[in-house]
């Protein structure tokens, strides 16, 4: 029997962040939620992205001013430090809200 | 569970995971067993500056062992602010137990039979209660056990009338070795990652 769907409204799932709806840039937002920045390695430990995959997502959440992205040496080695901006913060908790309340009307 | 929750409980997890190396273990460890042999061979005080060494060690081997395979990060102002007050809390606890004790049993006139057999008990002593310190502000909750293993060596000096550096030695070495074995699983686990120049 399928499960009730009334609590679901279909407005909310078509407002849902499309920037923070692809996987693999919402595990880059939930890493970076939970520090006030870390680097790229981190990064990739923590999601398993290889250097080029994780490069382009993290391009993308910059240019929608989610993340900010700050290149430096750190003893002759390039060194890239990321944090979530204050606009990618609330969008993430946003997210995260938006799809627990649809899991809940799920039931 | 709450959102909230549930990242609260992932960055609590995240912050352990940072610890999982087994650098801190080997190095104070190694820092204790090292004052012990200090004691030992009537170096005693010298010996005494080990810590700050062991702090430089370990920074170093975090930058050269951890941070290719774990990356870097600063944690929010809150765990900063926990981690500095449970270093206050740990520095101040091994003052306080180690002041109470020498207090008790050296300056306290004649001796009673008690502080006389637990003397040689007092620096295993203060290091368990630094290590039950560490496991609280931390939440390495394996210190309690390293607490445990300087308590049982500090009440074995007492008991056979041994010197107290065989304690330090004895419990540096033990947790020393607990931090190798957790290394060896660590650079296991994480495999170091190419720098991103390489890409």
């Amino acid at each position: 029997m399928p499960k009730p769907t009334q609590g679901i409204n279909a407005k909310d799932i078509a407002s849902l962040d499309r920037i923070m709806h692809e996987p693999a840039r919402l595990s880059v937002a939930a890493s970076l939620s939970l520090v006030r920045s870390a680097d790229f390695v981190f990064l990739q430990s923590q999601t398993g992205m290889t250097g080029g995959n994780l490069s382009s997502h993290l391009k993308k959440l910059e240019e929608a001013g989610y993340l900010s992205i700050t290149k430096s040496f750190d003893r002759g080695r390039p060194k890239t430090t990321l944090a979530l901006t204050d606009a990618g913060r609330a969008a993430f908790e946003s997210y995260i809200g938006t799809i627990s309340a649809l899991l809940r009307a799920v039931g | 569970m709450t959102t909230q929750t549930v990242l609260t409980k992932a960055e609590r997890r995240l912050f352990r995971a940072f610890w999982q190396d087994g650098l801190l273990d080997i190095i104070a460890g190694a820092t204790v067993a090292l004052i012990g042999v200090g004691w030992l061979l009537g170096v005693f005080v010298p010996a005494l500056g080990l810590p700050i060494v062991g702090v430089f060690a370990w920074q170093g081997a975090r930058r050269r062992i951890t941070e290719p395979r774990l990356g870097s990060v600063e944690f929010s102002d809150a765990r900063v602010h926990d981690i500095r007050h449970g270093l206050i809390a740990i520095v101040s606890l091994g003052l306080v137990v180690g002041g109470n004790l020498i207090t008790r049993v050296w300056l306290a006139g004649t001796p009673t039979p008690f502080t006389q057999w637990f003397a040689p008990a007092i620096p295993a002593t203060i290091i368990a209660a630094m290590s039950l310190s560490c496991a609280a502000a931390l939440g390495l909750w394996r210190f309690v056990a390293y607490g445990v293993v300087f308590g049982v060596a500090g009440l074995a000096v007492a008991e056979f009338d041994s010197e107290p550096w065989w304690a330090l030695i004895t419990g540096g070495a033990v947790v020393a070795l607990c931090g190798v074995d957790m290394l060896v699983r660590f650079l296991r686990r994480f495999p170091e990652l190419p720098n991103e120049a390489e890409w």
